[in-house]
């Protein structure tokens, strides 16, 4: 099985057909997932600006960030899940758009992000103020980038006669 | 003059990413404003950030709050000259405004209110509410 063949068998999977051709669904989806966007980016950039010394400077950043991470945590799954059902749903057009492969690029990026500061920054302890804003600069870029890209895939034309985002943005 | 003149050669008209950075900032902004407010929201609700009342937390988030619903109501503003006539007839936008009227000003008086009294598990989820209704809303607005 190649690359196009598992992107067909999953675009016109059952739940995948119906999801794309459901009026309120997809919609319903995708303002799940911007939702989860606002509510739990928006969380992560407090987090971000914390440790950056920014905002909430009374606040230990160790507090800051173990306060809000069950939450980050609903949001990232919720957020993550949605995504994934939208873009299987439409998997033969996203598998080849570039801004959508830099986009899951930069969500292993996430992982390493998470993995490299587990202890220094993450891990339950007050943080050292040069670390925390390497890893809050880190974050920021590539949080920011994952938005972007997921903005910029509507805007891939690809071998189209007609520009993805038309077809999106005008019905 | 006039007729060697070809609006194609317009820039604006021609420059693939000035609309997605323009989106890319108010999705950004409006994370921004929204999360700061579920920051608070979320101590209103006991729990969240500990050790810190929703009034503490408020006043210090609230500059970036404001920041967030400048940029986005700005970057919107933008968005909305590209094609007004679109947006004004469409009923998602519509509602999209009525909420955002809605949103900013139970923001600043009752919300608020509730945040000084630090008590209000109400206000809190009528605030997540209306800034979830508000996305959703702002997603329909391509699909009504």
């Amino acid at each position: 099985m190649n690359i196009a063949e598992i992107t067909h068998a999953i675009q016109f999977s059952g739940w995948a057909t119906d999801l794309r051709e459901s009026a309120l669904a997809y919609p319903i989806i995708m303002s799940l997932h911007l939702t989860m966007i606002a509510f739990f980016g928006g969380l992560i950039l407090v987090t971000d600006l914390r440790l950056l010394g920014l905002i909430l400077r009374d606040v230990p950043a160790a507090d800051v960030i173990r306060g809000l991470r069950p939450w980050k945590q609903l949001g990232f799954v919720v957020m993550v899940t949605c995504g994934l059902l939208l873009a299987g749903s439409k998997a033969e057009q996203y598998a080849p758009n570039p801004y959508f492969q830099i986009k899951i690029l930069l969500l292993f990026c996430v992982a390493v992000h998470a993995l490299a500061f587990r202890r220094s920054v993450y891990g339950g302890a007050e943080p050292r103020p040069g670390t925390a804003k390497l890893a809050a600069y880190l974050s920021l870029a590539i949080w920011l980038g994952i938005m972007s890209m997921g903005r910029w895939i509507a805007y891939y034309e690809g071998d189209r006669d007609k520009p993805v985002a038309q077809a999106v943005v005008r019905q | 003059m006039l007729l060697a003149y070809d609006p194609a050669t317009n820039p604006l008209n021609n420059n693939e990413w000035a609309f997605p950075l323009t989106e890319c900032v108010h999705v950004a902004s409006m994370a921004m404003a929204i999360g700061t407010i579920v920051a608070v929201d979320l101590r209103l609700l006991g729990t969240g950030i500990p050790g810190r009342s929703a009034a503490q937390l408020s006043r210090e988030t609230e500059v970036w709050t404001l920041i967030g619903f400048v940029l986005v109501i700005l970057t919107g503003m933008v968005i909305f000259t590209t094609d007004p006539v679109l947006y004004l007839h469409n009923e998602s936008f519509q509602a999209k405004m009525a909420l955002l009227l809605a949103g900013l000003v139970y923001h600043y008086t009752l919300h608020k209110r509730a945040v000084q009294a630090g008590r209000g598990t109400l206000a809190a989820v009528v605030s997540l509410l209306i800034w979830a209704s508000l996305v959703f809303s702002a997603i329909f607005i391509a699909f009504v």
